[in-house]
């Protein structure tokens, strides 16, 4: 694992090295860096295969063509061999070192090859091009801008901060779809100028003309009806068997990180299987009150399968970790599940600096109830007139005791709504009219508020592109959004940021395109219950473990923002700084505080959403954070 | 001797069984032989064959009342005109015989291909079936070894290969000229687009390698069906969607053209891990043979028998990439090769993959399973 970036304009040696240097966490072990007339390459080395020969950059045989590389290949020993019979000639043992032989074989075709997380850049001397390269599912980050014609790209956005001309400033118009979102969706980035390679895109810059262009697509569908669940989990247990074994190339220590739900628990058994010494599993616990706290489910998996388990539990401070946080993870990403994510990285670094999670077990496996709700709620719409629905159910719903959780849903399912309104309401933050309110004094006007609603849209209206199945658009916007840039986004810079290189082994993309042409009776099956994960691990994951539902490392987000986070909130929400950026209505943000801490109607999500853009801002636009970083 | 053959699938429906049954039975015309089959047929296709064909009505319904009504039909043939044999083309006939058997003493054999042999559901009747049956023909080493798996003793399972008109489909164009375009570089599959395990996918996944290879590349993709769709999708999703061609169904006629026209024949079937699918035999690579082309082939089911690996194609892990661009190209960009496997595989083709071939050794089969010494001196007199 490491952090890249790199220039194609001017640069010289002391800026291409205070670049790399911003991403020092990324790549602990070693660093290099490529110059020449008008084009620099630098990269931070996390060492994992061929430790001591694979020195990056990496160049071909006649070095006119040069690779930084960030991720990990897992099929490179296969694609080594093949291309070795081929003629071409190895100087190192590492992965990075095929992409440049596969791009003498294949062009820029190469990247269908490659089975893993990347991102790369190659420079091809000869013909003064730079192609960058992400992988399919978005596992790897990469950022890129135009700063007086020079393109600049790296793995995190704060490698530009030491680019002379580069000014970091708010992007207003993605603001809109991070308040709607609580993430920025790619492209878009909350800096102005800076873009996010999207998954499984190519990037070419060649004579000053850019383009950017697709490699791959999900295609996702009922495309192997009469395939039964019991069929469809043998196929699926030997592809996912061989996947994680193939997730476990490394010259060093792996471990996993294991929350006690079935996805971590199927990773962790899979890797048990393929591994003649015990698994290294780490585990944190939260000393807090309620459900937080998975030490002894963890504990079981970890038993059944005899790991060298290490736990840990303790109490976050979000307060102190939470500003290095937001400059760990470049873009503000709300998600207050980034604190555990780091916090037990942190830990398992201390062991191990290779980890399996089970992240993307869920939108793998169709694993959302509220694909079911919006099904449901789609076929209400279709049977009940409205008036019977908003005049008459939705009044009677709020009388019912539900939780302010459920009520939400319900009402959901019985309101009169377009499928981009009612996708919003179910995992947005602000609602458009919140959103307008919300603008300060330096943006009103300057946001055109509906961006996210526009964004969301095209997922659901894309004119019979995409599978008419509700259930498939819902996945497929999932995939698209919520799993790149706020799940793999969080995931790739909270390990990163202690070091630690994490790997997502449901989102192998040979296992993924199995699963999403299953019927979809199969792939959701109870929705939520993930069925066919279940079906393909009985007798090979602990029962208790198959029964469990998942609650991976929830954090109790209404309690903090109102308990010991309280004084913390307010201070930076209603700090002086916040105030003179003017991008929020401050009488709004006073009235958001008030409002939860009456505690009627909790709403702790936006809460964190506006404390993590202010953390942001103070990070990289008033320049707190080059203390921050090491 | 009188055989009854009893099968679901008969032309005019189209497919490799059918035109398989159709030779068998044609091809028999000293054993008396009487079809029972689908009324899907036409008068003047049955008339103009000279068999005696019985068409059985009940097939729109789905299989089970038309298997009800094979039953029935099976019964009266045995009351009747007291068969030697019964000739199964598929398990799904065999029912019938099975019932034949106990009730009147009627030996059967039964023809096994892949998938209905391999498939979980109902195995336990499946193996009943077979191992009532006096012999069971199988179309390929493969079949033979999922045929042993149902408790099969070995010595009751036989080997029995397909063939093909080497005049039909021949090297030569046949006067009405060929639809080679220029010098575009052509890859060709022919199969029902019904079936995930074809491997039509894996194919439009490595066509970005091999174009990056071989510029102007295309993929030429004969069939119909409901994965049509899927493969598009794929196309797009990977950025070929211009340089796959959907040829939808072919007539007989214009098979032998399009196979003509290619530059390899590609058949990437795989054995899916469940669910039985797998190719048993692979007739369209002799057809492709036949006509003199070169053909790629996944190392799975059937196609093992069907293609000699560096002899008359090259066989490769269905579900590597690489393997697959690399033998394709090879292929392409090396014309002499493939003239020199074209060209050994239609030698091939007429040394053992006729369907003269294939009726003398059925004719053997046959007997041997009546017990009847009939065979030997109708071959010997023939």
């Amino acid at each position: 694992m490491c952090g890249i970036c790199g220039v194609v304009g001017p640069i010289d040696e002391p800026v291409l090295r205070r670049m790399v240097g911003t991403m020092v966490h990324r790549g602990p072990d070693d660093a290099g860096q490529y110059l020449d007339d008008g084009v620099g390459l630098g990269v931070r080395r996390l060492s994992i295969v061929d430790v001591a020969g694979g020195r990056q950059p990496i160049t071909n045989e006649d070095a006119t063509l040069v690779v930084v590389f960030n991720g990990e290949i897992y099929n490179h020993r296969e694609l080594r061999t093949r291309l070795e019979s081929h003629g071409h000639r190895f100087r190192t043992r590492c992965d990075t070192e095929v992409l440049v032989h596969l791009y003498e074989e294949y062009g820029d075709a190469a990247v269908h090859l490659l089975q893993g997380m990347f991102a790369y850049a190659l420079w091809d001397e000869r013909r003064h091009r730079l192609l960058l390269a992400r992988d399919r599912l978005g596992i790897k980050p990469l950022y890129y801008t135009d700063v007086g014609g020079s393109l600049l790209f790296a793995s995190e956005v704060k490698a530009f901060l030491h680019y002379p001309g580069f000014r970091a400033e708010l992007e207003p118009g993605a603001l809109d779809l991070y308040l709607a979102l609580h993430y920025v969706p790619g492209p878009d980035t909350l800096f102005r100028g800076v873009r996010k390679l999207p998954p499984g895109h190519l990037l070419v810059a060649q004579d000053g003309h850019v383009s950017v262009l697709r490699y791959w697509d999900l295609v996702l569908g009922d495309f192997q009806p009469g395939t039964t669940l019991d069929e469809a989990a043998e196929e699926f247990g030997a592809l996912f068997r061989d996947t994680v074994k193939r997730h476990l190339v490394s010259d060093v220590p792996v471990g996993a990180l294991l929350s006690g739900g079935v996805d971590s628990g199927s990773v962790v058994a899979m890797m048990a299987a393929a591994s003649d010494r015990p698994v290294e599993t780490f585990t944190v616990g939260f000393e807090l009150p309620g459900r937080h706290n998975e030490l002894a489910e963890a504990g079981r998996v970890a038993r059944h399968f005899a790991t060298t388990h290490h736990e840990l539990l303790l109490r976050p401070d979000a307060a102190a970790l939470l500003g290095d946080l937001m400059w760990h993870m470049d873009e503000p990403v709300a998600d207050p599940a980034a604190l555990p994510t780091y916090l037990i990285c942190r830990f398992a670094r201390q062991h191990v600096p290779v980890v399996l999670t089970g992240e993307g077990g869920d939108e793998l496996l169709g694993g959302y109830p509220r694909y079911a709700w919006f099904a449901l709620a789609k076929r209400l719409q279709r049977l009940l007139p409205a008036a019977l629905r908003e005049g008459l159910l939705l009044p009677l719903s709020r009388l019912t005791p539900l939780s302010g959780r459920y009520q939400r849903a319900l009402e959901n399912v019985l309101a009169e709504r377009d499928d981009v309104a009612r996708h919003l309401h179910w995992i947005g933050v602000f609602d458009p009219d919140l959103r307008r309110t919300l603008l300060g004094p330096a943006l009103r006007g300057g946001v055109t508020p509906g961006l996210a609603e526009a964004r969301i849209a095209s997922y659901f209206g894309d004119g019979g592109r995409r599978s008419a199945d509700v259930f498939h658009r819902l996945m497929a916007l999932d995939m698209n959004t919520w799993l790149v840039d706020d799940i793999l986004t969080k995931m790739d810079k909270m390990s990163m940021a202690a070091s630690v290189e994490a790997r997502v082994p449901f989102l192998d993309h040979r296992l993924v395109e199995f699963v999403a042409t299953l019927p979809l009776e199969v792939k959701v099956k109870n929705v939520g219950s993930k069925l066919l994960l279940r079906r393909a691990m009985r007798g090979v994951v602990p029962p208790a473990t198959l029964r469990r539902r998942k609650h991976a490392f929830q954090v109790p987000l209404d309690a903090w923002v109102s308990g010991s986070l309280r004084d913390f909130v307010g201070d930076v929400l209603l700090d002086r700084r916040a105030h003179e950026r003017g991008w929020l209505d401050r009488k709004r943000v006073e009235d958001l505080l008030s409002t939860h801490a009456a505690s009627r109607a909790p709403r702790g999500q936006s809460v964190w959403t506006l404390l993590c853009l202010e953390l942001w801002a103070r990070a990289f636009l008033d320049g707190a954070g080059h203390g921050v970083a090491p | 001797m009188r055989v009854l053959l009893l099968t679901w699938d008969y032309p005019p429906a189209r497919g490799g069984i059918q035109i398989w049954m159709f030779e068998l039975a044609r091809r028999l015309p000293d054993a008396h032989v009487t079809v029972l089959a689908p009324a899907a047929g036409d008068a003047a296709f049955d008339s103009q064959s000279g068999l005696h064909i019985r068409r059985l009505r009940g097939a729109m319904l789905g299989p089970v009342p038309w298997l009800l009504h094979l039953t029935v039909a099976t019964t009266w043939e045995c009351l009747t005109a007291r068969p030697d044999l019964i000739v199964c083309g598929h398990v799904l006939t065999a029912p019938a015989a099975l019932l034949a058997r106990r009730v009147f003493g009627i030996p059967y054999v039964v023809f096994t291909y892949a998938y209905e042999i391999r498939r979980h559901r109902r195995r336990h009747i499946v193996s009943r079936l077979l191992r009532g049956a006096e012999i069971v023909i199988a179309c390929s080493h493969f079949t033979r070894a999922a045929v042993l798996s149902h408790g099969v003793a070995p010595q009751r399972v036989s080997l029995l290969y397909p063939g093909v008109d080497p005049e039909r489909f021949s090297a030569q164009p046949d006067g009405s000229g060929t639809c080679r375009d220029g010098t575009i570089p052509t890859m060709l599959s022919v199969a029902r687009l019904t079936e995930p395990y074809k491997g039509h996918d894996t194919v439009i996944r490595a066509l970005p390698l091999i174009k990056a290879k071989c510029p102007g590349a295309r993929y030429v993709i004969a069939g119909g069906g409901r994965l049509r769709d899927y493969l598009a999708q794929v196309a797009r999703s990977v950025g070929v969607e211009d340089d796959v061609v959907f040829a939808g169904e072919v007539p007989d006629d214009e098979l032998a053209r399009l196979y003509r026209s290619c530059d390899v024949l590609v058949q990437l079937s795989r054995e899916s891990a469940s669910g039985g699918g797998a190719e048993g035999f692979g007739i369209v690579c002799l057809e492709a043979a036949a006509c003199g082309k070169p053909v790629v082939a996944g190392r799975s089911g059937g196609l093992v028998d069907a293609v000699v690996d560096g002899e008359t194609g090259i066989l490769v892990d269905p579900v590597d990439t690489e393997a697959t661009v690399a033998a394709i190209l090879s292929v392409l960009q090396n014309p002499s090769l493939a003239g020199r496997l074209g060209a050994a595989g239609r030698h091939r083709v007429l040394q053992r993959f006729t369907w003269e071939a294939m009726a003398t050794e059925a004719r053997r089969l046959f007997a041997q399973a009546a017990g009847q010494p009939w065979a030997r001196s109708a071959a010997s007199s023939s």
